[in-house]
Parts: structure tokens; sequence; C-alpha cells
């Protein structure tokens, strides 16, 4: 197998809108989804003798995420990248250079693997182009409007080391980084408003060789699935471009979702003269000692080591699902009804299904009620279906689990008659009855079926099923 | 002209410089702004007569540090004042030629 | 030689503002004075870009209403002031004398021009300067040359060319300027009035179009200390719209009243002496003896870095300028060229809209960063900045403040270095140290050339010693001509 001989080498740059109250340089306000252009001044506009003042808010959320990513916080400064662009308002962009605010981080994805994070740093978010012409494709359109209320959004780039092996371990890298990002509440890591955006830089090489081979950076990257299908997409593509005895070219790419291709995006010679400097509008950043460690403090506890925690608890580990609990940040509560004495492995299950749908109702309730839902499920009082009926109930009356489950009926029939009503069916039913003692396990779902049909569905399948196993053996 | 040898910039040199500030220069120009240059730059050239080995570089005249604005909102300006005076506009925005991203 | 230089009149800044604290004359009447000779005489000098009577006037009616509601009006009342075209004021067409900027009204105001507004100064025009605030003679103006009010065939100098002969001509008591590497200086040199460059940091930059930030300052124009001080002290302090804005613990002093010149320790830079004309250097030594007698102690002193402060400050001020500029690329105000893209239009409204020597600047500052010179020509000229601090701390141990002549020659003739820009970029010479270190320094007009036109004397000191720079500027006014 040729394809074999060749190993991908991913590194990613992540960019993600800080959740300040205002902009990087200026007091406009950051929002997503406002109409175009009122949040605009002279600062965000870039107007003639405007002038940038940082936003303290935005340094500390960077600091905060670079002590989240195990980074070294360091004093830093802005540099001016110049190039041209009609939705950067002073086309040039002020970013961090070679001295960034965090250097020399980590990010473990779980017990075996760690991505490094070569720097996390600050620089602003430039404006909205909306292209206007008939068919939306780019270079067909007719002009272009401008929207500057994003232009000067704080956003910190977090750059990963290039020592990502797969499309399904780059994914897995952005989950992990959105997840600690999200937890330290400095963005809201929503991949489809552009809230967090990402590039992946890839090239292949001969599995044993220690060079890099050339690299690609492709763009337009929105979701998660995007990210793994152009990273497979370009993959391949190089490897296909090398053993067609030609070079990969360095070079920006564009994923085209539609068409499920990366597309080269025009290169210009002087693509990359960006003439760095450091900007002299703005002076140097050093949060001190003191500060850096206030903010480490404040740091919650991460999300690997918050799965963990419930990890723990199971007899069988189920990472994806302690992923979703952890993510809707319901695992504190998680936490609390195992402790109270609920079954893990169910709470586990219904936390991260039934309940996923539900986390603000769900963290409104007492988490004794929820004990009490999973008691009744665990112990056979109630059917899994009976089960859901009764949460979505108490998701709106404040009665308890026990109450509602006999308010809709459930479990108000007593064993002594069910068993008449299933003397009755197996009277009326022989064949199935006999095919049911010589071991068909399929006809119990036809009892139970019948049991349900003659109780208008108030009956306990697991209750049923027990009763049957008991008049069979005797 | 003689002072090729004193020429330290070429007109491909002063051509590339044009083209990523985003000017365009005739033959004239390009001839007169080469040898313009050429004479700031011959005079530049006295810098690496100096050890500057140990001086880091000085980008502030002044070593402030840590000034900052606290993260509180205050009004926008008028969309309309600004659009305004826009060489063009739409009804909301700032209308642009097309752009040419992707072929 | 003819000259614009007469009998009118002339009424200080302050002496206005006291008149019309007291009512003895309304602001309105000031206003119109000033705009009826501004009306006369700007057409023979092009002093003023755009002249703002309706700003003005209603400026004028504002405080003329509250002094008769009994407010007490601020320390500026009713003086016209003259503002370079290169401070943004809301609603007034702001172009910094360049073609891309036509027809641009910001919607804001500089920081110095709520303060100017707050002090109940009235803002009568715009001065014309040099594009962008690149070139040392107001020659560089989309809007034609302004002339020097003592000779019309001579350039005010510049770029501050506008607000310098605006005052000397006494079309306004006070103006406003900005002086990267001599605009304030060398045209109040060339123009016979007083001229500060204050401290870095020490006037707000918000609202200043910028040409190279790091350099930029904002100062004042006058013709007497007693004005200069009353517009640095309305002017200057802490804004927090900039962050290169000095917060002191405690204001400078400005009071120039009375500076003990016994003892004053004087330095004389060795390395400006050399190719003075005989003109100016009498004068220096005329002062130089003023001083002396009158207590001071003079001591030559050798800064040799000046000698690279020209090379680093045309790396460094073109560097920014490079960057600074690139907003104008008709996108969001000003002018617009057609293009059948995006790049097009940018590059066809650039192209048009700047003149050669914004244009020779932002490629020559371009060139300076780009991909394999930085280090030698950008990163140099920043360690060069680092050596000249360093020698100025080190004189300034020894001395109190540095006495040279601000520009190596008169006024020259309109058209005369038009064609070498290395020879004009030589008129800043003496001006462009004190920009690279940050350090005040004040344009004295001290003594005439044998064709009448003034002479200028630069005193400079350490940073944040402005009033101490105000008060010997007092002395050697006093002196001039005894
Ligand atoms: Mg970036
Ligand atoms: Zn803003």
């Amino acid at each position: 197998m040729e394809e074999e001989v060749y190993e991908p080498v991913i590194g990613l740059e992540v960019h993600c809108e800080l959740k300040t109250i205002t902009k990087l340089w200026c007091g406009c306000k950051n929002e997503f989804g406002v109409e175009p252009n009122t949040n605009i001044c002279p600062v965000c506009l870039g107007l003639p003798g405007s002038l940038p003042v940082l936003n303290e808010q935005a340094v500390k959320f960077a600091a905060m995420i670079g002590l989240a990513l195990n980074c070294e916080v360091k004093p830093s400064i802005f540099h001016r990248k110049n190039y041209f662009y009609p939705d950067m308002p002073k086309d040039f962009q002020i970013s961090q250079y070679d001295q960034p605010i965090n250097v020399n981080g980590f990010l473990k994805l779980d017990k075996n693997v760690t991505i490094g994070v070569v720097r996390a740093h600050m620089e602003e978010d430039t404006g909205k182009t909306t292209h206007i012409g008939s068919s939306g494709r780019i270079h067909e359109s007719s002009g272009a409007s401008i929207d500057y209320n994003r232009a000067g959004v704080p956003l910190v780039e977090i750059v990963s080391a290039p020592e990502i092996k797969s499309a399904e371990e780059a994914k897995k890298y952005v989950s992990e980084l959105r997840a600690i990002l999200v937890a330290t509440n400095t963005t809201d890591g929503k991949m489809e408003e552009g809230s967090m955006r990402v590039d992946a830089n890839v090239s292949v090489r001969k599995i044993g060789s220690i060079e890099f081979g050339t690299r690609t950076e492709i763009k337009n990257l929105n979701s998660l699935r995007s990210l793994v299908r152009a990273i497979d997409y370009e993959i391949s593509r190089q490897i296909n471009v090398i053993k067609n005895g030609e070079k990969v070219k360095q070079e920006t790419r564009h994923w085209n979702e539609d068409a499920s291709t990366t597309v080269p995006l025009r290169s210009k010679e002087e693509a990359d003269d960006y003439r760095y400097f450091p900007e002299p509008d703005l002076v140097e950043v050093d949060l001190g000692n003191d500060i850096v460690r206030q903010l480490k403090q404040s740091l919650p506890v991460m999300p690997l080591e918050r799965r963990q925690r419930i990890i723990e608890l199971l007899k069988n580990p189920n990472e994806d699902s302690a992923f979703i609990v952890v993510d809707l940040d319901l695992d504190g509560l998680l936490l609390e009804v195992v402790k109270q004495g609920a079954d893990a492995e169910l709470a586990l299950k219904r936390f991260s299904n039934e309940f996923a749908g539900y986390v603000e109702e769900v963290k409104a309730l007492q988490p004794e009620r929820l004990v009490e839902l999973l008691n009744l499920e665990q112990t056979g009082q109630l059917s899994a279906t009976q089960a859901k009926a009764v949460f979505a109930e108490m998701l709106t009356t404040k009665s308890s689990p026990s109450q509602i489950s006999t308010g809709l009926g459930f479990g108000g029939l007593e064993d002594s008659e069910l068993s008449e009503l299933l003397k009755g069916i197996i009277s009326n039913c022989p064949n199935e009855w006999n095919r049911f003692k010589d071991g068909d396990g399929k006809v119990q779902q036809f009892f139970i079926g019948q049991v349900m049909k003659a109780t208008k569905g108030q009956a306990n399948g697991k209750v049923v099923l027990s009763l049957l196993e008991a008049m069979k053996n005797s | 002209m003689d002072n090729n040898e004193e020429q330290i910039i070429s007109k491909q040199d002063v051509s590339y410089v044009a083209s990523l500030a985003r000017l365009d220069l005739n033959d004239d120009e390009l001839e007169s702004f080469t040898v313009q240059l050429s004479a700031v730059l011959v005079h530049a050239k006295d810098l690496s007569s100096i050890d500057l080995s140990d001086l880091p570089p000085t980008s502030h005249p002044l070593a402030l540090k840590n000034v900052f604005r606290l993260d509180t909102a205050r009004e926008s300006i008028s969309r309309e004042e600004v659009l305004s005076v826009a060489p063009q506009r739409t009804e909301t925005g700032f209308l642009v030629p097309p752009i040419l991203g992707e072929d | 030689m003819q000259s614009r230089i007469d009998t009118f009149k002339f009424d200080s800044a302050s002496s206005i503002a006291s008149q019309v604290s007291k009512g003895r004359v309304s602001a309105m009447e000031i206003t119109e004075q000033h705009l009826a000779r501004i009306k006369s005489l700007n057409s023979d000098l092009n002093a003023f870009i755009t002249v703002s009577d309706n700003l003005a006037r209603s400026q004028a009616e504002k405080i003329d209403k509250k002094f008769k509601n009994g407010e007490t009006l601020g320390p500026l009342a009713g003086v016209p002031i003259a503002i370079k075209d290169n401070i943004v004021v809301r609603g007034v067409e702001t172009t910094c004398a360049s073609k891309i900027l036509k027809g641009w009204t910001p919607p804001y105001n500089a920081t110095v021009i709520d303060k100017l507004i707050e002090a109940d100064a009235v803002i009568v025009g715009k001065s014309n300067m040099d594009e962008f605030a690149m070139g040392s003679s107001t020659e560089h103006s989309a809007f034609g040359p302004t002339k020097n009010p003592f000779d019309l065939d001579r350039v005010p100098g510049g770029s501050s060319g506008g607000s310098a002969a605006a005052v000397a001509a006494n079309l306004v008591p006070i103006a406003l300027g900005s002086d990267t590497g001599g605009s304030i200086r060398q045209p109040a040199a060339f123009c016979g009035v007083l001229g500060l460059k204050p401290t870095y940091g020490f006037v707000s930059r918000y609202g200043l179009v910028a040409f190279a930030s790091s350099l930029d300052q904002i100062g004042p124009f006058a013709k007497t200390i007693e004005d200069m001080k009353l517009l640095m002290t309305v002017i200057s302090g802490h804004d927090s719209n900039d962050s290169t804005s000095l917060n002191f613990e405690t204001t400078p002093v400005l009071n120039p009243s009375k500076t003990d010149i016994k003892g004053l320790r004087v330095g004389i830079v060795k390395e400006f002496n050399e190719g003075l004309t005989s003109n100016i250097a009498v004068s220096l030594k005329n002062a130089i003896e003023k001083l002396q007698v009158a207590g001071a102690v003079i001591e030559e002193v050798s800064i040799p870095s000046v000698k690279f402060c020209l090379s680093a400050y045309y790396l460094i001020a073109p560097a920014e300028a490079s960057s600074n500029l690139a907003r104008f690329d008709g996108v969001r105000y000003g002018a617009r060229e057609n293009g059948d893209n995006v790049e097009q239009m940018m590059i066809a409204t650039r192209t048009k809209g700047f003149g050669d020597e914004v244009k020779r600047r932002i490629m020559l500052g371009t060139y300076a960063l780009s991909k394999g010179y930085y280090d030698a020509y950008y990163k140099s000229a920043q360690q060069v900045r680092t050596l000249v601090i360093r020698e100025f701390s080190k004189v300034y141990s020894s001395v109190d403040i540095l006495l040279s002549p601000t520009t190596p020659s008169t006024a020259f003739k309109i058209g005369e270095k038009l064609d070498d820009p290395m020879e004009m970029y030589l008129s800043d010479i003496m001006t462009i140290p004190t920009n690279l270190a940050g350090h005040p320094a004040i344009n004295v007009p001290f003594g005439s050339d044998d064709s009448g036109l003034p002479i200028g004397l630069q005193i400079m000191a350490p940073a944040l010693k402005d009033g101490k720079l105000l008060s010997i500027a007092n002395f050697l006014l006093s002196q001039e001509g005894n």
C-alpha cells in the first residue's frame, strides 16, 4: 500500500473572539448580529487622527486563555501587520508578533496525547463584507458592502505546534480547545457564528522523515465537519501531487464545502511581505506576577479533569457522554445526584441524552428530585418511556416525580392486578405462550405489548417481564 | 547619469515597493523616484558606520507601560454622519467595487 | 521684496481674552475683525485652506451669550485661533492639504479642539501645510504654497507654514501646528514667531492625523510668551484617548515668570555650529553674550550622534507614515477613483490622490520595512534613536539647556529646493534630534539677516522642562535688539 508511506503533519491556528463588553481599542459594543455599522466610532473605523486604547479586560481574558493552555504569560507588545483589505479600516491589523502575551503551552487531548501550543496572542478582528451580486459567487459579484461592527473586536489566535497527526485528531484538538475556552468564560466558541474560526496548516512527508514537507494553509473551516473533510481532502491531494512527481506549492487554499475541494486563493507574490513593526500608538503590556497569579487562581477546573471525575464513577467508561455532560456544564449536577444515591451509569445516560436538551430547566430542578426520578427508573418502578414522560412533566410542574407518576397513572397497577391480566392474555393466546415457554425470546415483546394495550401504557415493561418469567417457571 | 554605483535601490525594487504601497508609477516617475530614493538611502548608509550592536531599538520616546481602558461601553457615532461622507454607500454600509478573492 | 508685515494694531491673545472677559469688546467684534483681515490678506499669503467663518461666528455668539448670562468665560475668551489642517474639527473640512481628503468633514473633534472650545477660543480656519505634514516649505500643498509674510517670494517654512504665516501677519494671535521633525520650529524661525514643540506625550495626539506617530506633537505658535503659556495651559494634559499621553502626578510648571539666568548652565552643541551662515552665527553669538552677561555659564558640548539623526529620521518617519497613510484607500472617506475591482480602485485613488513628496516617503518607508531590509534600515534607525537619547541624557547631566540656531539658513525662495528632496530634508537637521528624543524645544526669534528675514534660535531641554523653555525664551525675547 503506497498510501501508507506518507504521514500528514497538521498544525492549527484557531482565532476566537473574546467575550468582552466592548471592542479591543474603543468603547463600541462587541455584539453579534446587530444592524450593520451601528457599533462604530472614529477608532474602529480607523478615521484619520483616531488612536487605539487597549481594553484591560481583553488582556486579562487573553492571559486566562494562555494560563488555561499551560502557557507562560509574558510582557508583550503590539505590532502592525500591513496589508490592504477593504474590511480592515486602517489597512493594517494590530497584532502581536515577536513578543506575544502567551508562549510555550500545551493542550492534553487525553491521558496519552498532548499537543503543543506555540503561542496564543492578541489581535483585532476585521469588518464583514457582503458580496452584492446575483449568484453570490465572489468573482461574479457587482460589488460589496462593508459592515464594520466586527472591526476591532478582540481576538486571541492560538497556534498549535505541528504535532497533529490526523483529521480526527485535529477535530479532537479543536473540540477540546473549544471546551477549555468555554469553561474559562472568555469566549462563547460558536463556530457557526464565526466567534471561533480555524485555519489548518497541512503537509505530508514520508514516514520516518524528520523534515517537514511543504505546507498549505486551508481557510474557511466553519465547522468540525468541514475541518475533517478539508484536511482529509488536502492530505490525499498532496500525496497525489507528490506521487505524480510534482511539488506541493506553499500557498493558501480555500475549502469549498459544496464542491468538497480545496482551491488556491489568488496568490500575489508580495502577499506575505507584511512589514511588521512595533505599533507606535500603543505601549508595552506587562500584567505582572500578582495579577497573573490571581488570574490563574480564578481559572475553573478544566474539562479533561471534569470528565475524569465522571469516568471514575463508571464501570464502563463512556468518554463521549462525559464530554457532552461537561460541555453542557451539567457535570456538577451529575456528580451531586450520584453522591445522593443515583446510579452513575443511568445518570450519565440520561444527562447526556434526555436532559441534554433542557440544560437550563434541569439546572433549576432540585437534585433530590432528579435522584428520585433516576431511582424510580433504576428500580423498575418506572419504565424508560414512563421516566421520560415524568421528566417532561417535572420541567413544568413543581411536583415530585412520584406524584407526577401517580398522576399519570404510572405504577398504579399492583403486581396482583397485572398477574390477573396476564393470566387472561395467556389463556387467549396459547400458541404464543407455548413459544415463550420454549424459550422464543421474540414473543415476550408480544405479551408486553398486549399488557400495554390493555393498561393504556400504564404498566411497567420490566415488571411485566419478571411476572412472565415467574409464570413460566411455576 | 554616472551615479549608477550610488543607486543602491533598483528600478525593480522601486516598482515592487510601489505595488506594496498600492501606487502606480509611470516610467518617468519610476526613473526619478529611483534616483531620489537612492540619494536618501545613500545618506542613510552612514548608519552602518556606527557600532550599534549593544543598543536596543527604541520605538517609543517614553517608556510607558500598561495603559488600559475599562471595558465599559459608550455610544457609537451616527451611521448616517459617517456614511454621508463615504465615497459610495449602500443603505447600511460602505459600497466598494467587487473584491477579487478566489478564482 | 514684497512684504505683508504691516502696522496692524496687534492684540495678543491674553489681551483679547481679558477684554472679552470684562465685556469691553464682544467676541463677535473680535471675530469679525479677524475674519475681515484674513479675507483681505489670505489671497496673497494662502495661509488658510479653509476659513471656518460659520463655526467662528456661532462660537462667538455662544461666548457673548455666556457673558450676557453672567457666566465666567474661559481663559481664551473670544481669541481667534488658526488650526493646522491635519487636526480634525467636527463638521469642518479637514484635508491635510491633500487631494485624497478633499471634501472630508470629520464626525469628531480632536482632543485639543474640545479643549479650545471649552476655553472659549474661536476657531477661524484651517491653515495650510505640506501635504500630510511632509515637507519643510509648505510648497507640497495640494492647495498651493503659503507665502512668507516677510517676503512673498519666499517660503514660510513647513510643514506648519500656514499657521506660522498667519501668526506672523497678525491674521490670528495664536495658532496650532504639529511638529514631527521641526514642522513648528522651522516655520516659526522663517516667520519670526515663537513656536514650541512640547515634550512628547504632553499634548494629546487624538485627532491629529498621524504622520509619524512616535514623533508627532501638536504645539503652539504665538508672538508673546504670555500667549504661549496661555495656549499650552489649555491644550496640554493627560488624555485617556491617547495611550502615549503622559499622566503626571503633578502637572509640569508652565509658569515662565522669572527664571534666574544667573547660574544657568547653557550648552552649545558643537556639531550644530558647522556651516552656519554668518548672519545666523552672529545672532547665536549675540544671544550667548546676553546670557553670559546675565550670569549664565556657557559650555560647548558634543553630541556626536546628532550627525546620524537626519538619516535615522528619514527612515523612521517614512516607515511609520507608510503604515499610517495606508488607510487612505478610497473605501470609507475622501476621494475615490474608479476601478473594476477594489484593488484597482485603491491603486487609482492613491496614485491620483497623493502628491509626489508623499509618494516618495511612503515608498521610502515601505522599503525600509520590507522583507530583507528591516534590520539594515528600520531597526538600525531605532538603535540610533537609543544612542541619541543616551547622549542627550549624558549632556543634560552637565548643562540645563542647549542653545542652537533653529535652521541652517533663513527662509529660502519658493521653488529653490523643490527638485532636490535631500537638500530640502537638510533644513531640519537641527530640529530633528529632539523629536527622536521626545524632548521639548522652542524657536525664539532673535535678530534678522541682511535681507531683513527673521533668524530663529532653538532652545532645547530635557523632557517636561517645557516651562523652563518658556522662561528662557522670555529672557531672550526681552534682550532681542537691545
Ligand atoms: Mg492572525
Ligand atoms: Zn469603535
